[in-house]
């Protein structure tokens, strides 16, 4: 796996193989060219809807919104689920794991010809299509996100999904408390119809 | 080397991908006819209508008729925009702030703009006092509107002071220096006073609603009991122009303006993120809102009523 265009096809059709490489290469200047437009290339499809849908002034909040966390999530994720990782008994390193959930963003470049082929579409079936594009790409990209970790540590898929799963789980907990309190707080505001 | 031109033929896909989005964004663009010369402001008036700047921050204005009367003078200087629409959603409030902004509705009408109310949930009282401003009023079957008239509350804790054994000496320069004040009963005389107080802010809510609606004084009069409407009473009383919801609204501003296709929207104010991501949390902000304004509400001397507000609200 030479060069960046090896390593992409292989993340395509050899994703246990890509990852182990990757991880073990740690290439980062790789694994940032393909995030980077992984994350601009459906950017420019999600401008056009929403310009499409009347939505225009939110644009910039949301494209600035949609870059921020992505980049946060990537550092973040990598740092959270590393810690996790090794926790679990994981052997491999944060470095690798940054570089390959690098490279586990790549599918979302397919938003774009598949949301061209439902625009092409009839209304009805529209909307559809695209929702299954995005389910896809998302399925996607989760199957390899699952793939890095387990590359990365040498886990079986159970132990991969646990540690992805984990910080997920914990939000979710954080916010059923939150919005306990939050609940209680605004029942006791005055309501009517 | 196959991967490579494996991996170049997806990217060629997916640039002509990228320049068939931008195409077919161009052509809805140009299929919806949008004017993007001919603008239509959206002005809103959300909750109690009370004078002052009330909060700015660097995402988002909330209160005080300040940063309206701003907003109009915006769309009064923006020369794209031909029509704006004062979307209403307010009980009323202070009858100074309600006449301030109406005041600047009449002069932005004078300018040459087309003003268009559309009326929320509630659109009563001081509400009510700025669509009588404008040159056409859009009212949903079921809003509140109405509520002409005033009242001043006064709250007599007397006998609650003398409970907690609180007694207030006053050295007055007139007779009539501490009228209202809650720790004595109100003389005749006073009540008088702002009896005659009420009536004159009465008379010129009347003569706002004649003159805008272009009704005989005397059948205002008899409306202006400050009992509320419902949209469609208002409509058979020759209140309200139009039923329907902001978009009739906008569509009815646009033709009272001139504007041919359709017309490019310019909402005024700054919107925080918060709304913009959880936009229906808008009725939960107002109603917070409001919450927050109950005991601004009941201090308030000079007030247009409340009528519309939950009772607990009210100052009896």
């Amino acid at each position: 796996m030479g060069n960046v265009f090896d390593a992409l096809y292989d993340v395509l059709f050899q994703p246990k193989i890509a990852m182990q490489m990757i991880a073990e290469q740690k290439n980062i200047s790789q694994a940032v060219i393909v995030f980077f437009l992984s994350l601009v290339i459906p950017l420019w499809a999600l401008y056009f809807g929403m310009q499409d849908v009347g939505m225009s002034a939110m644009v910039p909040f949301v494209i600035g919104f949609k870059i921020v966390s992505s980049m946060l999530m990537w550092f973040m994720g990598a740092a959270v689920w590393h810690l996790i990782a090794e926790f679990l008994g994981g052997r491999g390193t944060g470095l690798g794991l940054f570089t390959t959930l690098g490279f586990a963003q790549f599918p979302q470049v397919f938003i774009v010809p598949l949301w061209v082929i439902a625009a092409l579409l009839p209304a009805s079936l529209k909307s559809i299509m695209m929702a299954v594009a995005a389910l896809i790409i998302f399925g996607w990209s989760f199957f390899l996100t699952i793939t890095a970790i387990k590359e990365v540590y040498e886990f079986s898929t159970a132990k991969a999904m646990m540690v992805m799963i984990t910080p997920v789980l914990a939000i979710l907990v954080v916010c059923a408390i939150a919005f306990t309190f939050i609940g209680s707080a605004v029942t006791q505001m005055p309501m009517w119809l | 080397m196959y991967k490579k031109s494996v991996i170049i033929v997806i990217g060629i896909v997916i640039v002509l991908s990228l320049i068939g989005l931008a195409f077919h964004g161009l052509a809805a663009k140009n299929k919806g006819k949008v004017s993007q010369s001919d603008k239509i402001g959206i002005i809103y008036v959300d909750g109690v209508i009370i004078g002052g700047r009330g909060q700015s921050s660097v995402l988002m204005e909330q209160g005080g008729t300040d940063q309206i009367i701003k907003q109009i003078h915006q769309a009064r200087d923006d020369g794209s925009v031909k029509a704006v629409v004062l979307r209403v959603n307010s009980p009323g409030g202070s009858a100074a702030a309600s006449q301030e902004v109406g005041e600047e509705l009449k002069k932005l009408r004078a300018q040459g703009k087309v003003v268009v109310t559309s009326m929320g949930d509630v659109a009563a009282s001081g509400g009510y006092w700025l669509a009588a401003c404008t040159d056409k009023i859009y009212a949903n079957p079921t809003t509140m509107t109405g509520s002409i008239g005033v009242y001043m509350p006064y709250a007599n804790w007397e006998e609650l002071y003398k409970k907690v054994g609180i007694y207030q000496e006053k050295i007055k320069s007139g007779p009539h220096k501490d009228i209202l004040s809650p720790e004595r009963q109100m003389t005749d005389a006073e009540r008088e006073i702002i009896q005659v107080m009420v009536d004159d802010i009465y008379n010129q809510f009347v003569d706002v609603v004649a003159q805008g609606r272009k009704m005989d004084k005397e059948q205002v009069k008899k409306l202006a009991d400050g009992r509320i409407y419902t949209g469609n009473q208002a409509k058979q009383l020759g209140l309200v122009d139009e039923l329907g919801n902001m978009y009739d609204a906008i569509d009815g501003a646009g033709q009272l303006a001139g504007i041919e296709g359709k017309p490019t929207i310019k909402e005024f104010g700054k919107t925080s993120p918060w709304n913009m991501v959880f936009g229906p949390s808008e009725k939960i902000s107002t109603l917070l809102e409001q919450f927050l304004f109950q005991k601004a509400g009941n201090q308030l001397n000079l007030g247009v009523p409340l009528e519309a507000t939950p009772e607990k609200w009210q100052v009896k």
